[in-house]
């Protein structure tokens, strides 16, 4: 009887062997488990099943490397189904087909390298349109115009993917490396292919608003900012959007209308401390020194060192001099010195070598939030001041931190194909190329923060060139006091300041030496004798 | 070898230099900056050509007040007054701001009344000694006349204002202000003429949220077995309020 059973559990062994070798068992196998198991399908299991059935119907007959190959995707297990792809389907006409390779791509991708397969995908695929529909749809499904693979994979738009990917992709990918630079006619081309109201549209809008600008054709540049105010899907933040729009106004010399747009760009703003600065200088141009004082008073507290650039404090000695304030002059130059010669030698030393721990810290919280200025603490006071706003390096660091994700599957892949099918001399290429691609976009980026450092440091430069010319001005009014002393005025110069708030209803205190954030630009500056002696 | 030294050299040569160069670029700017802004003496003589000017700060108010209504739940407490009783009150107010510096409004208070120590002690004697002689007792009750209810019209005047740093978390506009008004009270032994005045403080913690606390001195006339007798009563409250 045990004998008997014996034979019978190994007809049974035999019988699954041969059942398991067979092409239409792995179905009827696959399809069983399913019942026993009562699994459901998910849209991943979807996937995994569209793609192993576009495979049954592409390769018909399918071997036993091919039906291991096949039970990896069924599992969901990509990075296993990818290491077996060249025993399965080696040197076959299906790894030649448009369908093959769209396939390899596609498992690159779920594997844990997202750019090499979507680059993969771009330059061995020649022709979308002969590709197995399931495919099709997979690979769409897969990277929505959302992905931030489109940001880092290095690919050439062809028309013919727009059928596979939409007109969205199309639109970030050639959008990427959009900058006013490309030129008005080229920008507009590209806003016709953008579908309206999309953020890659809005993109494409602002660089074209900037662009027309530099051309100085600000009536169409102020038309296309309007536009773009009144949208959901902003481009970059309302604040740069005003201040931008405040550029213009000051640009063709509507001082107020440009006071009012600086206005509206908020205290929490990064740009906040440029629009005070700005508004500075439009107040100059009206002729009211005494409300550029007063804007500036707010950039003077501080803590906001550091996030203030030098020029506010030239806007503020000239304004100074306007009025024949002197010892305030002479007290900004002292304040100038105070704030920015150490900071322009860390930044000099930064941009000679920007790989500290600092540097490294602050990429990292770059990727994991959208940092403000004020989150960096004490910490910006030795970076430039661009480094949280300038896109070109969050594109590099969010780049880079991505490549390096890549890198790490490219990686773990070697060593398991190393492990399951010995040396393949593929995954090393691969892994080589993510580890040079994520090695060249680190050291991009810590250029890109070096530069900035180097035009912060030269700007303050500039600046400080320029408060000598106003030192040297001081020297040359005061030596003419005494004369000025002796010359009888009739009336007294009067300036009545203009800012602060214009509420109906306002609260009025006496400055004194303790800040309060909530007095920052409220302050109000009258001058009662300006350029009179004293008597 | 001689190669790979002659590199080797080159490349410590170049590092060096470039080392040089940016002590170089360094110390040129240090220089710079140090001679700006240095000259004491042009300092002096710049205060002869000081001009008067006057740097102050000019804000909004957080809490628009014209026109508007605020309407204040409040509990007080009376102290003074009658000497054997104590009067809390819950009540509300309504205010119309005509501008921040002026409001009318009304008061309606309900009081619940306690006996004091004094009052409960004379209570207990009149007790016991009532217990002790039941058909002729001495010691008498308290005469009482304590306050039921009252009505108010007041008008505030707010002629300070300030803030106040909350832990540095956030500011608190605050207004001092006087309060006059007069109206009549509902007493146990029936209802008297009343006024008012005293001072308080208005905290405006949000665009629609107050918080008040309020001192005053208020006046009436109190019925007694020997006759009326005018009572001064110190009443302190708080209100929370809220503004439409």
């Amino acid at each position: 009887m045990k004998r008997r059973h014996a034979h019978t559990q190994g007809m049974i062994k035999a019988a699954a062997l041969i059942m398991a070798l067979s092409p239409l068992a792995v179905h009827a196998d696959s399809d069983l488990e399913k019942l026993l198991e009562r699994k459901t399908d998910g849209v991943a299991a979807q996937s995994q099943n569209g793609l192993v059935e576009a495979i049954r119907q592409m390769i018909p007959r399918t071997s036993p490397e091919q039906n291991i190959f096949l039970r990896h995707i069924e599992g969901g297990e990509y990075d296993k189904a990818l290491l077996q792809f060249s025993s399965a389907f080696g040197g076959t006409q299906f790894e030649r087909t448009e369908s093959g390779k769209a396939i390899l791509s596609y498992l690159m991708f779920k594997s844990g390298l997202p750019v090499t397969g979507v680059e993969k995908l771009f330059s061995a695929v020649q022709s979308p349109k002969q590709l197995h529909l399931q495919v099709l749809s997979l690979w769409r499904d897969a990277v929505p115009s959302s992905h931030p693979v489109w940001n880092s994979a290095r690919i050439v738009w062809d028309e013919k993917w727009r059928e596979l990917f939409g007109s969205a992709v199309e639109v970030k990918v050639r959008t990427r490396d959009v900058t006013p630079s490309r030129g008005v006619s080229a920008l507009k081309q590209l806003a016709q292919v953008a579908p309206a109201g999309s953020q890659e549209r809005a993109i494409v809008d602002w660089n074209l608003a900037i662009a027309l600008s530099l051309q100085d054709q600000s009536g169409e540049a102020a038309k296309v900012i309007a536009q773009l105010l009144g949208q959901k899907s902003a481009p970059v933040s309302e604040d740069l959007m005003n201040i931008t729009a405040a550029r213009l106004l000051f640009q063709n010399g509507y001082m107020d209308a440009a006071l009012k747009y600086y206005g509206k760009v908020g205290k929490a703003s990064d740009y906040w401390a440029e629009a005070q600065e700005e508004m500075g200088w439009a107040y100059l141009r009206k002729g009211q020194p005494q409300d550029a004082i007063a804007t500036t008073q707010s950039l003077m507290v501080p803590a906001l060192k550091g996030w203030v650039g030098p020029e506010a404090l030239f806007v503020r000695s000239v304004a100074q001099l306007r009025v024949c304030d002197y010892p305030e002059v002479m007290k900004t130059l002292v304040d100038f010195k105070s704030r920015y010669k150490q900071r322009a030698i860390d930044l000099l030393t930064l941009a000679e070598n920007p790989e500290t721990e600092l540097v490294s810290e602050v990429f990292k919280r770059m990727v994991a939030e959208d940092l403000q200025w004020q989150n960096l603490g004490s910490k910006a006071q030795t970076l430039p001041r661009a480094t949280v706003r300038d896109l070109r390096l969050l594109h590099l660091v969010r780049s880079a931190d991505f490549l390096e994700a890549e890198s790490k599957s490219a990686n773990d892949l070697f060593v398991k194909s190393l492990a399951q099918t010995g040396l393949q001399g593929t995954f090393d290429a691969i892994k080589k190329k993510a580890d040079e691609r994520s090695r060249s976009a680190r050291v991009a980026a810590r250029n890109r923060l070096a530069e900035l450092a180097r035009v912060e440091v030269e700007q303050t430069k500039r600046v400080l060139d320029k408060l000598h010319i106003v030192e040297a001005e001081v020297i040359q009014q005061v030596a003419s006091a005494q004369r000025l002393s002796d010359v009888k005025v009739a009336s007294t110069d009067v300036k009545v300041g203009t800012t602060g708030s214009k509420a109906q209803d306002t609260l009025r205190f006496p400055l004194g030496a303790e800040v309060w954030f909530d007095e920052l630009s409220h302050f109000k500056v009258d001058v009662k004798k300006g350029c009179q002696a004293k008597r | 070898m001689r190669y790979f030294v002659l590199l080797s050299l080159l490349g410590v040569l170049v590092t060096g230099l470039s080392a040089q160069a940016d002590e170089k670029a360094s110390s040129s700017l240090e220089q710079e900056f140090d001679g700006l802004g240095g000259n004491q003496a042009l300092l002096e003589k710049a205060r002869a050509l000081n001009p008067e000017i006057a740097t102050s700060i000019v804000q909004p108010r957080e809490v628009q007040r014209r026109m508007r209504f605020e309407f204040a739940p409040e509990f007080s407490g009376s102290f003074g007054g009658d000497t054997y009783s104590r009067a809390h009150s819950i009540g509300l107010n309504a205010q119309f701001h005509i501008n921040p510096r002026w409001s009318v409004g009304v008061k309606y208070n309900h009081s619940f009344n306690r006996l004091t120590a004094e009052g409960q002690s004379l209570v207990d004697q009149a007790m016991e000694d009532y217990q002790a002689n039941p058909s002729d007792p001495s010691a008498r009750l308290p005469n009482l006349d304590y306050p039921l209810n009252e009505t108010l019209a007041l008008v505030n005047w707010y002629p300070f204002y300030g803030k106040l740093n909350l832990l540095d978390r956030a500011v608190a506009q605050f207004d001092v202000y006087t309060v006059l008004g007069g109206g009549s009270v509902t007493l146990r032994s029936g209802t008297s003429d009343t006024f008012t005045g005293g001072m308080g403080i208005a905290f405006w913690m949000r665009k629609n949220l107050s918080t008040r606390l309020e001192v005053r001195y208020q006046r009436y006339r109190a019925q007694y077995d020997s006759g009326p007798q005018d009572l001064d009563v110190a009443v302190g409250g708080i209100q929370v309020g809220w503004l439409l």
